[in-house]
């Protein structure tokens, strides 16, 4: 079946009888005398007023041939080879879930879909939900349908290039307001508090009020009336204690798109460690862990988070599987007191922050000849020189085990304002993440909110780049053709002036 | 005496070889008389002569030539001289290109020596959309000097200004034609009736009529411009006009067909009409139009 790439290009034959006019109007080069006038009667007419009508140059025909083949060129003319299959791509992106007239688009385009694949007859239907990373070329071996509301950017400007036979396109409302983050974090002088911060975004063509409600479980904490104009980001921060369950912040009235009116985190991420402390461990070393905010010592030692050995051997750290109820181990090497002269350098992947300090006059050399004696997979802390002082390893999925050869028990290190500091570095080593000054997070990309519907050129609209594999292209043909016309023209010009001047 | 476009010589040979043929053209009547010791078509005897090649068989004398045993002719004396009118078209159109009206003189003059040397009387008559003159009929040398200078002296009429719409017309003769008159007619023919009513008036009138029409074969053609404007050298008209690949075509169409026309109108007013380009020689032009059955 014959198809136009560019249709709208054919508006340009409009301009055919203009181009006849204008071959009717051009004014006479010259006079010329005959014997007698009456032998060229086929010459111009008069109209009913008298006034002479020229009859246009018969080269306008030429000419306008010329305008024809090329604009029915410029609307690239292609024979489909055809397809008996179709493969509907489907965009996920949440602004297909935006209820318009009591149903989502999605729903409202699939109701679509059905309608114009059962006007296919009898094809091979298959559908893809478009994740990331999209593909790179579609298969033109198979029609491509795409069921999206172009509200995405991303998928939009992939889907122009990649040139869909077909878009459903559904979609009507354009705004649409979001919570886009919801942050809570310890308060750094109260360790019983907590700092929320909510972030609401608004998406659209006109300003909207929003009330946005922090609860916690259905309790209300807090509500601010929101006033957002398009693209505007709103934030509000509010305290709250410890004993919260689950915050919630949520926007209302409800908008078309509701799933995004809604961000909660369970409080429980933010309760503090339990940690459990052996008998062999110096006294510092427990002093310092009680203090640190994030951590609880507990008496038991059945369950927890963290256990804290310590003892004169590596052999003597707990594993994973010989104590599974921890999620972290910490194990202290207290073997003889051997300081490490030399500075320590980090591993690569050492987990530690490199900007920690620790006096070398505190660090033991113990010697663990079953790291040394084969390739070491896990990150490590050494000295300059051999000595091992600190490795971490991971023997289950959630166990985190730390042994350091630090002394813990020498009074002048346990002065320094380093000793907290190491200490609270290892126990974030220990779970893998910031627990000192943690942050739990919930968001959403402000991008992805926006649910304006905005076209999506199909294939033999959108200036596809793959318009090579979409059937027999006719326009170089007609270019070609267009191209001899206009040179044939030229060319007579040409030699009507020559003839001219001869005469 | 006016210097002749035409050499003498040429003339004199032409108006010898003419002789015979002008009397097959012409049509004795009133005013006519017979030249005297002048071989032609006639009743009265002049003498014998051997025959010659290209002689009419039926001139032959069977019992002079058994008695002699030569082919011998008998020639009769040529029974009659006529009045000719010679009407040059002198309009516009005559004038057109370069050849036309030199063409158009050097046909009169050799009609007019001929005919003075076959001892006819001869008058010019030119004409445009009226007589604009006459000679008088007159025969001899110094009638061929008067008409001559008529000849050089006139030139075709043009009208600059183009005010009036005025065609040729052949009519304006009648009022100097004699009747039983024998008449030449030099012109284009180029009106869009051929001239035909005013020529089927001058042949009720006319002992005969002969005309040549003279044209160009420029006359249809047209520079090659995408458009330009025509104008009737005669009348001045203007139209506008778009040369087209077939435009010369069609007007050479037109042209044969009014030509075909004026034939044909021609024949049957009993006309003798002969049409001749510019291109052809005056000598071979006027022996076609007086060859007999021409």
């Amino acid at each position: 079946m014959l198809s136009l790439m560019h249709p709208w290009w054919l508006a340009g034959l409009g301009l055919i009888p203009l181009i006849r006019w204008l071959h009717r109007r051009q004014a006479p080069l010259s006079t010329h005398q005959v014997s007698a006038l009456f032998l060229w009667g086929s010459g111009a007419k008069e109209d009913e007023a008298g006034h002479s009508q020229r009859p246009p140059d018969p080269a306008w025909r030429r000419r306008a041939f010329f305008a024809t083949l090329l604009f029915v060129a410029l609307a690239s003319p292609a024979i489909d080879t055809g397809v008996d299959s179709v493969i509907v791509w489907i965009d996920p992106s949440p602004s297909m879930q935006v209820i318009e007239n009591g149903e989502t688009r999605l729903a409202a385009a699939e109701r679509a879909l059905d309608s114009e694949l059962a006007d296919l007859g009898k094809v091979r239907i298959a559908s893809r939900l478009l994740t990331s990373p999209l593909p790179q070329k579609l298969d033109r071996q198979h029609g491509n349908w795409l069921v999206s509301d172009g509200a995405n950017d991303h998928i939009r400007e992939w889907a122009q290039t990649s040139g869909f036979d077909r878009v459903i396109q559904p979609g009507v409302f354009t705004d649409n307001s979001a919570v886009t983050q919801l942050a809570i974090r310890r308060d750094l002088n109260d360790p019983g508090v907590f700092q929320v911060l909510v972030s609401a975004s608004h998406a659209g063509d006109s300003r909207t009020e929003r009330v946005l409600s922090i609860l916690d479980s259905a309790e209300v904490l807090d509500s601010f009336e929101l006033r957002m104009e398009p693209g505007q980001t709103l934030h509000r921060q509010i305290s709250v204690n410890m004993n919260t369950k689950t915050l919630t912040a949520s926007l209302g009235p409800a908008d078309p798109l509701r799933d995004d009116d809604l961000l909660a985190i369970p409080f429980q991420d933010l309760r503090p460690l339990q940690v459990h402390i052996g008998e062999a461990c110096p006294g510092r070393l427990r002093t310092a862990l009680s203090l640190h905010p994030a951590l609880s010592i507990t008496s038991t030692s059945a369950s927890g988070d963290l256990q804290v050995t310590c003892g004169t051997e590596s052999a003597s750290a707990p594993t994973a599987a010989s104590d599974p109820a921890f999620v972290a181990h910490l194990h202290f090497v207290q073997g003889e007191s051997n300081p490490v002269a030399a500075e320590p350098v980090w591993f690569p992947q050492a987990g530690l922050n490199g900007a920690l300090q620790v006096p070398t006059g505190h660090l033991r050399a113990v010697r663990w000849p079953e790291f040394l004696d084969k390739a070491i997979q896990e990150p490590v802390l050494l000295a300059k020189s051999e000595p091992l002082i600190l490795i971490l390893r991971s023997p289950g999925s959630r166990k985190f085990i730390v042994e350091t050869v630090i002394d813990f028990q020498n009074t002048g290190f346990a002065k320094q304002a380093s000793y907290a500091g190491l200490v609270a570095a290892l126990v974030d080593l220990a779970f893998g993440r910031n627990t000192l000054d943690s942050v739990v997070r919930q968001s959403r990309n402000v991008e992805g909110i926006a649910i304006r519907p905005q076209t999506v050129l199909v294939r033999n609209q959108a200036n596809a780049a793959d318009q090579n594999n979409a059937g027999t292209h006719l326009y170089g043909p007609l270019l070609l053709i267009s191209i001899f016309v206009i040179a044939l023209d030229l060319l007579l010009l040409l030699l009507m002036r020559r003839r001219a001047r001869h005469e | 005496m006016a210097h002749s476009p035409l050499p003498e010589v040429e003339l004199r040979r032409f108006a010898a070889v003419a002789a015979p043929l002008l009397q097959g053209v012409a049509a004795s009547g009133y005013g006519s008389r017979s030249a005297r010791n002048r071989a032609g078509r006639g009743l009265e005897f002049l003498d014998t002569r051997r025959y010659e090649p290209g002689d009419d068989y039926r001139s032959i004398d069977w019992r002079q030539s058994a008695r002699t045993g030569n082919l011998v002719i008998r020639r009769y004396q040529e029974d009659a001289s006529s009045d000719w009118l010679i009407c040059i078209d002198r309009s516009a159109s005559v004038a057109w290109g370069r050849k036309k009206w030199p063409m158009t003189i050097s046909l009169a003059t050799a009609i007019s020596y001929a005919l003075l040397h076959a001892g006819h009387r001869v008058a010019l008559v030119f004409w445009s959309d009226r007589v604009h003159s006459k000679t008088e009929l007159g025969r001899g040398t110094h009638h061929f000097a008067k008409l001559l200078r008529d000849l050089v002296e006139h030139r075709p009429q043009r009208d600059p200004v183009y005010k009036l719409v005025r065609p040729s017309n052949l009519g304006t003769c009648r009022s100097v034609v004699k009747r039983n008159s024998n008449l030449f007619v030099l012109s284009d023919f180029l009106e869009p009736d051929g001239m035909q009513r005013d020529l089927k008036d001058l042949c009720s009138r006319s002992a005969s009529v002969n005309a040549i029409q003279t044209l160009d074969s420029s006359e249809v053609k047209i520079p090659a411009r995408a458009s330009l404007d025509l104008q009737d050298i005669e009348s001045g008209e203007a139209r506008p006009m778009v040369m087209t690949e077939h435009a010369e075509q069609d007007a050479a169409a037109a042209l044969h067909a009014h030509n075909d026309s004026l034939q044909k109108s021609c024949r049957s007013m009993n006309v003798r009409l002969t049409s001749c380009d510019t291109d052809q020689h005056w000598q071979q032009i006027l022996l076609r139009h007086l060859q007999p059955g021409a």
